[in-house]
């Protein structure tokens, strides 16, 4: 199936998109949203992120990437609050969202480790609950060590 | 009274023109791209054809909370479906310093987790809405809607917006490609009037 980037904004341009349905567009939708990551102002590379980690399989990790370097961090939250839909955590982005300057950023990556626990995060969490300035942001990381493989 | 009101006869107008009125708190946490009193006028704009007029009665900045990090990008429930509210959302949702019985809260946030230009769900008893950063000129009258009882107005064909209409306040298509002043119907104005928080002015 085909899908045209206009059935894409159809879904994103809506102020409470939904985003189950919109993952419906499947893989075809992927590389309009990686544009829309790309090019898109703030609310359309966010929308077009969590869609991506909604359709989910490798391809959708572009999309993710490519907004986990955004110099734009209401893009990078997204990125970071996407994490939790991927039924796999993608070592190499988690690792850069958990060393965001952005305190909101650090906090959304670590709630996103809560959900599945995955493996290969535990001493960058410890080194977290030990350093990072925020303390809510230390409190959680705290509260996650012992519970990491 | 004619509704619409020209800027004359507002200004003219004895007492409050409107006959009935909802009153407004906002809580910023982070400011909207879109500016609060360019999102302000243009509910008014919409609300005042249906003879409700919008009182703001506080404005509070909540820089300071507790849990600031984690309610600055909040957490809601998918889709937003009434009464339905997520941990950080009743946290952020106890913050209601100044609110009298009856009265709406407007909390503005960075973002909210799924990514949402606003969010009308509230904690029983605290009624209010969140607006994101992201949101659109018309995305608080549209979330204050909710709050009032409205619903997405019917034949869009959502959540594929086939045939969206952006003539409307109401649309679940998407505020931010509204042209013009958009609308409300009467059976909409029967249910903001009929609502227990537009109060009489």
């Amino acid at each position: 199936m085909t899908v045209t980037m206009k059935e894409v904004r159809a879904y994103l341009d809506q102020d409470e998109p939904d985003y189950d349905a919109a993952a419906k567009l499947g893989p075809d939708a992927l590389p309009h949203l990686l544009l829309l990551v790309t090019e898109g102002e703030s609310g359309l590379a966010s929308k077009a992120t969590y869609l991506a980690a909604t359709i989910g399989g490798d391809q959708s990790l572009a999309p993710i990437e490519q907004a986990a370097a955004s110099n734009d961090p209401v893009v990078r939250v997204a990125a970071a609050g996407a994490l939790g839909r991927l039924q796999q955590m993608p070592t190499a982005i988690t690792q850069v969202l958990l060393g965001d300057p952005d305190p909101g950023v650090r906090y959304l990556s670590l709630q996103a480790l809560k959900i599945r626990y995955p493996v290969g995060f535990k001493a960058k969490v410890r080194e977290i609950s030990q350093s990072d300035p925020n303390v809510d942001i230390r409190a959680i990381a705290m509260e996650l060590v012992p519970r990491l493989p | 009274m004619q509704f619409p009101l020209s800027l004359r006869a507002f200004i003219r107008a004895p007492t409050c023109p409107f006959s009935r009125c909802i009153r407004i708190h906002l809580k910023v946490l982070t400011s909207p791209t879109v500016a609060i009193s360019n999102m302000l006028v243009r509910m008014r704009q919409v609300y005042q054809t249906a003879d409700i007029g919008v009182e703001v009665t506080s404005r509070e900045s909540l820089a300071g909370i507790p849990n600031f990090v984690g309610l600055n990008d909040l957490a809601v429930v998918p889709n937003c479906p009434s009464g339905a509210t997520t941990n950080q959302q009743n946290q952020l949702f106890q913050n209601r310093n100044n609110v009298g019985a009856n009265e709406i809260v407007v909390y503005f946030v960075r973002s909210l987790v799924p990514v949402l230009n606003g969010c009308a769900s509230f904690p029983a008893g605290n009624p209010g809405a969140v607006v994101a950063q992201i949101a659109s000129r018309w995305t608080t009258g549209h979330e204050v809607g909710h709050v009032l009882g409205l619903s997405h107005i019917s034949g869009e064909n959502a959540p594929a917006c086939t045939t969206p209409d952006f003539a409307r306040l109401m649309t679940g298509c998407g505020t931010g490609n509204i042209t013009g002043i958009p609308t409300i119907v009467q059976a909409e104005i029967d249910t903001m009037r009929g609502s227990n928080l537009a109060n009489p002015c």
